[in-house]
């Protein structure tokens, strides 16, 4: 919907007029069954990446929370971004908003050092599951930075924003989740 | 020549192509002759191809409830909810523009714009016209139009919530007269079923570029018909 060419696959099927933005501007426009739909149809992406972020723990209740501001945000949506992309932004945007208040009620406790929770092996290869809990252990900035970059592919302004950091920020705390990541499978790799 | 530890340093940015110049040189230098810290380099590869590794993973349970619950509590806050999206006519889109002034409190064509924008002076008005190609609708199930008309009144109340809507409307398929000028005077016969002109909306903007703007969002395109833009002389 962004150009006003036509474009047609090989198939010679319009291209980027699917179900998702049909049902995202339905959406837009109040419908609550079109938002179950959207809700359906992406919901796996949503919850893989919240996972990984905020850990298994939270996940679920940030995913839900993420599916409320999206239906609060809609409206903003102009189709500028594809929709998967904007959701997810929407989605991480909630989840670390919500670790932020999380982390502050945390430190009054003083119970805890900024990791998560660990990450109870997730379903898949086992390589995936040995990074999943690798990425429980590390420090909370270095972990987020590490899944937007590498597994989301945000850029580090991106990032910077999202977290409220600096891109140089951003980049060192990648530099620093990956080293650690190396170390932690790397020696996984040497008992096996 | 940099020993491994510095250049370990340096390799998740040149994994990133963010080095440049000599540095990236010098690490690719010390890679050609490195074993360990080339290892090392595949490993960091490795990292990132599982990292990218697609992340679909569905919740132990269904979420939607949960999320439903919650937005029917901002519903009750903030009014904008519209289940089963019923909330214009959905068979025609005659029924919109008159749908619209009612829905959104602004009646387009007797008194005008309820509160004028400032700058409505600077609008001028368009035409849209919406070309039906041969396959725009035909063998859609009623669902599907429904969906497709859903569509249509959506992106036709973000314009009116802009104020840049004058009216709209759907034609009715497979009718009407073509008329002529004939040696006896005007004659008139049916329509056949050849492609013509499914609807229109008139919009308003402040400029071409914004007009065609507007148009090249128009969900018409994406459904494989053809959008004509003409400026309405004043």
């Amino acid at each position: 919907m962004q150009s006003g060419v036509q474009q047609r696959d090989s198939e010679g099927r319009p291209i980027g007029v699917d179900r998702v933005v049909t049902d995202a501007r339905l959406a837009a426009a109040g419908d609550l069954g079109a938002f179950e739909r959207l809700h359906r149809a992406t919901v796996g992406r949503v919850y893989g990446v919240l996972r990984r972020l905020v850990g298994p723990e939270e996940a679920e209740e940030a995913t839900q929370e993420a599916y409320v501001q999206a239906w609060i945000r809609l409206p903003d949506w102009r189709g500028e971004a594809r929709f998967e992309t904007w959701l997810h932004r929407v989605a991480v945007n909630a989840a670390v908003r919500g670790r932020r208040r999380a982390g502050i009620r945390r430190d009054h406790e003083a119970d805890h050092a900024g990791t998560r929770a660990p990450v109870a092996p997730a379903p898949g290869s086992d390589e995936r599951m040995d990074l999943e809990a690798a990425l429980g252990k590390l420090p909370e900035r270095a972990a987020q930075v590490f899944v937007l970059h590498d597994a989301e592919g945000w850029t580090h302004a991106e990032i910077g924003e999202a977290l409220g950091v600096s891109a140089g920020t951003s980049k060192s705390q990648l530099h620093r989740a990956r080293m650690l990541l190396r170390e932690t499978l790397g020696d996984r790799e040497s008992q096996a | 020549m940099k020993r491994c530890s510095e250049i370990r340093e340096l390799l998740s940015e040149y994994i990133d192509g963010g080095l440049g110049g000599g540095a990236e040189q010098s690490v690719a230098d010390h890679l050609g002759a490195c074993d360990a810290c080339r290892r090392e380099l595949e490993g960091l590869r490795g990292l990132l191809s599982l990292a990218r590794e697609r992340t679909h993973e569905e919740p132990s349970h269904d979420l939607w409830p949960g999320i439903e619950e919650r937005i029917l509590g901002t519903f009750e806050r903030s009014g904008r909810i519209r289940t089963g999206g019923r909330r214009f006519d959905l068979r025609f889109l005659a029924g919109l523009a008159a749908g619209l002034a009612l829905a959104l409190g602004w009646m387009a064509w007797s008194d005008g714009p309820a509160s004028p924008a400032p700058e409505d002076t600077l609008m001028a008005s368009y035409l849209l016209l919406l070309h039906e190609s041969e396959d725009t609708m035909s063998g859609a199930t009623p669902d599907e139009i429904e969906s497709a008309v859903a569509e249509y009144t959506a992106w036709a109340a973000e314009l009116a919530e802009r104020n840049l809507l004058e009216s709209a409307a759907k034609l009715v398929d497979f009718a009407g007269w073509e008329l002529v000028m004939g040696d006896e005077g005007p004659t008139s016969r049916p329509r056949g079923r050849v492609p013509g002109i499914e609807g229109f909306f008139v919009i308003r903007a402040q400029s071409d570029e914004q007009a065609l703007e507007i148009a090249r969002d128009c969900p018409h395109l994406g459904r494989g018909g053809e959008v004509e833009l003409r400026p309405i002389e004043h």
